[in-house]
């Protein structure tokens, strides 16, 4: 019974994945390659991972969604390569064919054999687990036991945003319909935002001992400031560019400062003290949601019309 | 086969899947969609198949796969400004070598 529920799950991801590819409006790819990100969500319940069920539902669909969505508007204007499928060469195809079936075919002879796990990581992971000041084992991975591999990918979500604001100073043509004029969105936003503020500090707070934390809580407050900015409520911090690259930093500055305090102990950079291990991942955790959500509303934001160079030189 | 295994072999459906998008399209975008599913693809092998060696959740790939969501998310939105840029510059989704002499 469980495995026609997984198999069906399977079919149906493979089924999105090939529409999201081969549908002939790119508008409609975008809609299948997001429904695909929902479906993943449900597969990764199936797999016992409920932490990356959250992150795929809020970043991988809704974010990344909101991104191509984006684009894809902004290509329409722009560009004028046909978004359909156009007609496709022959060599190419077989190239393509012969390329996805070999790799599913090593993949897939390379999985077959069982693999015996060398060193049993996740013993030492339960052993340390009360030391760590957390109680969700991912948490304490994320943020104690491999807490390098966080810090630096908030370094690359920064420079991505760094990139990204260089490149912005571009011609783009302004999109003429900046927001959405409605003022029912409007009302139910101003009702809504204390709720998904909330939501995203719970997320945060619940991230200690069940499935949650800082990347879920913050994709949650970046959802909320893309519906506040396609309202019209323009924020002005975002129009001000130290206040723009300085919530960028404000994560990662903090997770770096509150790193090295324990070297001022003779400790090693990131190795916490057991005692207070949950008040210094809280306080590195609440730093990197507002960053988070910050980032990427910035990357949502920094592709629509109005540079902010244009602001200070009329 | 244990469900684990089964959403492994479909990580490397979509893994297959996302090459053959890669290599057929010449559009940019429909060139990231194919991308992103490559990377998804690889999340679910990398959990699935640590996951049925051992029978039972394993935190590690999860904690793993959560840093790589995020990184994906960065490098598509990156990606994104980058294609914007080209086509605001060339008004063309396609790379020039891909265009053909039409």
């Amino acid at each position: 019974m469980n495995e026609l529920i997984d198999l069906t799950l399977v079919c149906i991801l493979l089924g999105l994945a090939s529409l999201s590819l081969f549908t002939q409006s790119l508008f409609r790819a975008v809609m299948f390659f997001i429904l695909l990100g929902l479906i993943l969500a449900l597969v990764w319940i199936r797999l016992d991972a409920p932490d990356i069920a959250l992150a795929e539902a809020a970043i991988g669909a809704g974010i990344t969604g909101i991104l191509l969505l984006d684009a894809l508007a902004h290509l329409r204007a722009t560009s004028n390569t046909p978004p359909q499928l156009r007609q496709l060469k022959q060599p190419r195809f077989w190239l393509a064919l012969i390329s996805g079936a070999g790799v599913i075919l090593l993949l897939a002879l390379a999985i077959s054999e069982p693999l015996a796990p060398a060193v049993a990581l996740d013993l030492q992971v339960s052993e340390n687990l009360t030391n760590s000041g957390v109680t969700h084992p991912i948490t304490a991975i994320l943020l104690n036991f491999r807490s390098y591999d966080t810090l630096l990918e908030v370094a690359v979500l920064v420079l991505a945003a760094l990139v990204a604001v260089t490149l912005r100073q571009s011609d783009e043509h302004p999109v003429v319909n900046e927001y959405l004029p409605n003022p029912l969105l409007h009302a139910c936003l101003k009702l809504f935002f204390p709720m998904i503020f909330l939501v995203s500090m719970y997320l945060l707070w619940a991230g200690a001992a069940q499935p949650g934390g800082a990347f879920q809580a913050g994709a949650v407050l970046a959802a909320a400031f893309v519906l506040f900015y396609l309202v019209g409520l323009k924020t002005q911090l975002a129009q001000n560019d130290i206040y723009l690259k300085g919530g960028w930093i404000f994560g990662l500055a903090l997770f770096v400062l509150v790193g090295s305090m324990p070297l001022l102990y003779g400790q090693p950079f990131l190795t916490y003290p057991d005692s207070q291990a949950g008040i210094f991942i809280l306080l590195i955790e609440l730093g990197l949601t507002l960053s988070i959500g910050w980032i990427l509303f910035s990357m949502f934001l920094l592709s629509q019309s109005s540079p902010l160079q244009k602001k200070d030189s009329p | 086969m244990s469900s684990y295994l089964i959403f492994a072999y479909g990580g490397v459906g979509l893994c297959g899947i996302g090459v053959f998008g890669f290599i057929l399209h010449t559009h940019l975008l429909r060139r990231l969609i194919a991308f992103n599913l490559l990377g998804s693809g690889t999340f679910l092998i990398l959990v699935g198949l640590s996951q049925s060696g051992r029978g039972e959740a394993d935190y590690i790939p999860q904690a793993l796969v959560l840093t790589g969501i995020v990184v994906a998310v960065a490098a598509t939105a990156l990606a994104l400004v980058l294609i914007r840029r080209w086509a605001a510059l060339t008004q063309h989704a396609t790379l020039p070598e891909d265009q053909g002499p039409s």
